[in-house]
């Protein structure tokens, strides 16, 4: 028979039979190989923030601001190179600003107090407006060879941003599965209380939640700049829904319910099938954006009315 | 919190009369940068701004009340005005117009009201995926974010936002009854009382049998409405439908019902703390653009002043 948790599991697959089965059907050049590819390009620019977005939820935290901070960080690299800078001194100072930026979301919400809506909200509005006025609201090119190997490079036949994906993914796994930190995260996300009576530093998990989530922009913006050869204004605020999107997709294909970065990483494939299939359709990209909208509704109205969680109140 | 007031000191002082403060350095600074900026035509500037983002935080600042968020505010701006703009251009009258847009509050409203008091959607995620959802709709309806305008069409709607009633422009009576029925709703009704009681304590008031899911969803729904009000102002304005207009008064109104708090003994979102707050923001709005800040660093100020009013808040709180 079927048990709720197995119940449960039919949304995701019923999500990726449909979609996979219409795209295919439309346009059945959809699963070549060389799309495959295509789809794998913006699946490394969706994937990265979500796995950290999944991180700073584990811990009971949200984030908006990454949008900002992916933004702020590919613009100000693409600033310093076009002035002469070498390419290493731009990306440790991407890096530091990064790592600012999440040390600063994290004080305010964790030593301040401060709704993690309302103070990534604010944070946000910050950084987009700095990355605005660095990039006049323009397509700002990064010259580098190091950004021209990201993009055209290869290893076993396989591209460069890939590998940079993958290994990303790797070593955030390794020390999420091999090293107590995990488990301590886990905790948090599962029960702050008891999380703090079994003598966890729960502020100092937090913090490193968030400065996980900094580093985590910081190869995003890495990958953005590689990908596209520069940065086109606001385009990590135009796919902030996507990645949201992947992370719930991965909390609802999870077996014990909880967001992980496993998921949001096959979340983000999800969608990078999702958005290339329906552009392959020559659908409109603000229609793509409203399909995504409505899948995060479905997928987490899905989840929990199938997880069957939706009485209580509190 | 009786023992922090008591103590006193400068500190105190500045938390407590933080909006005042606020108001006032700002009004300092940009007189001192611009002397045009404590003249009439510039209250009018701001008032007339302050008259648009008003019933948005007020709708907001429900939400806000009832420990969620409302972030499809701007998006139902937008769409109200291109949907009236597209129906004066296939020449419907402007009353049955702006009802439609009205309409169109309601239903989006609606939609954020049933996944978050029915099944419990977290606020900023279901009115998240609104926002997203409705500009693409924006954007669809607009061939791609063109705005429509209105050439030479006789109609009136532009004279809604430019009619003076006493020589006091239209909009700005309506901030001052539409704050006004929410002052007199929220603090002299009962259910205004069990609405703030529910903010209180959300297991407390299901205890205490109030229904709060009608709450939270009045919340959304009233916010809705108040925002295609607001919308229905914007387009006739500027006198077209405009896509995508609707953001930055969405970040001016969280800021205005957020600071509203201030306001209030008992540290709570209230309707005149809303109004004040939103004549806050445009006055900062409007300094701004006196004083030549570029367009673009607009949005870091905006932030800026958001994370120190967050702060504040926070202190005050300790």
């Amino acid at each position: 028979m079927l048990s709720k948790s197995n119940l449960r599991m039919l949304l995701p697959a019923i999500l990726v039979i449909v979609t996979f089965g219409l795209l295919y059907a439309e346009t059945p050049s959809f699963l070549s190989l060389s799309n495959i590819g295509n789809v794998m390009s913006f699946t490394s620019l969706i994937a990265i923030p979500a796995m950290g977005l999944a991180i700073v939820m584990l811990t009971g935290m949200f984030d908006l601001s990454f949008v900002g901070v992916i933004g702020l960080s590919s613009v100000l690299t693409s600033f310093l190179l076009q002035n002469g800078v070498p390419v290493w001194i731009c990306l440790v100072t991407a890096l530091v600003l990064c790592l600012a930026c999440g040390l600063l979301n994290s004080f305010l919400i964790v030593n301040m107090k401060i709704h993690p809506w309302l103070t990534t909200i604010a944070t946000m509005l910050m950084l987009l407006g700095l990355e605005k006025f660095i990039s006049k609201g323009n397509y700002v090119p990064a010259p580098s060879p190091l950004f021209d190997a990201i993009r055209f490079g290869s290893f076993l036949e396989i591209p460069a941003a890939l590998w940079i994906v993958f290994a990303t993914l790797a070593v955030v796994l390794v020390v999420m599965h091999t090293t107590p930190y995990g488990g301590y995260l886990y905790a948090v996300g599962g029960n702050i209380e008891a999380a703090k009576k079994a003598g966890l530093k729960v502020k100092w998990i937090q913090y490193a939640a968030f400065l996980a989530m900094g580093g985590l922009c910081w190869v995003s913006s890495v990958l953005y700049l590689g990908q596209l050869s520069g940065y086109p204004s606001e385009s990590a605020y135009i796919n902030q829904l996507s990645v949201i999107l992947a992370v719930y997709f991965g909390l609802a294909i999870s077996r014990k319910n909880v967001v992980n970065v496993l998921g949001a990483f096959v979340g983000a494939l999800y969608v990078g099938f999702l958005a290339n299939g329906l552009g392959l359709m020559g659908v409109q990209s603000y229609w793509i954006k409203m399909v995504e909208g409505v899948l995060v509704i479905f997928v987490v109205l899905g989840n929990s009315i199938l997880r069957g969680d939706i009485v209580t109140y509190e | 919190m009786n023992s922090m007031t008591k103590q006193g000191g400068a500190g105190r002082f500045v938390l407590d009369y933080f909006a005042y403060i606020t108001l006032f350095v700002a009004v300092i600074f940009f007189s001192a940068v611009n002397s045009d900026y404590l003249s009439l035509g510039n209250l009018r500037e701001i008032l007339m701004w302050a008259s648009i983002t008003t019933p948005i935080a007020l709708g907001i600042m429900l939400t806000l009340g009832l420990r969620g968020i409302d972030m499809s505010p701007g998006t139902t701006v937008g769409l109200t005005g291109i949907v009236m703009a597209l129906m004066i251009q296939a020449k419907y009258g402007l009353a049955s117009a702006i009802l439609v847009g009205c309409l169109i509050g309601l239903a989006v409203g609606a939609l954020n009201a049933v996944l978050v008091a029915r099944f419990n959607l977290e606020p900023l995620i279901a009115t998240l995926s609104m926002m997203f959802i409705g500009s693409s709709i924006e954007r669809a309806l607009t061939r791609g974010g063109l705005p429509i305008y209105l050439y030479g069409e006789k109609v009136g709607l532009g004279k809604i936002f430019r009619t003076d009633i006493l020589s006091i422009p239209l909009p700005i009576w309506f901030l001052v009854v539409l704050t006004c029925v929410f002052y007199l709703v929220l603090d002299k009704t009962a259910y205004g009382r069990k609405f703030y009681a529910s903010g209180a304590s959300l297991r407390g008031s299901v205890n205490a049998g109030i229904s709060i899911r009608t709450y939270i969803a009045g919340a959304y729904i009233i916010s809705g409405l108040t925002a295609a009000l607001a919308g229905v102002l914007v387009a006739s304005q500027v006198r077209s439908g405009q896509p995508l207009v609707g953001q930055s008064f969405l970040w001016d109104s969280i800021g205005a019902a957020f600071i509203s708090r201030f306001l209030s003994r008992r540290d709570r979102p209230n309707a005149l703390g809303t109004a004040f707050g939103a004549i806050l923001f445009a006055s900062i709005h409007v300094g701004l653009t006196l004083v030549g800040v570029q367009f673009y660093l607009r949005n870091f100020f905006l932030g800026l002043i958001i994370l120190i009013i967050l702060l504040a808040a926070s202190l005050r709180s300790r």
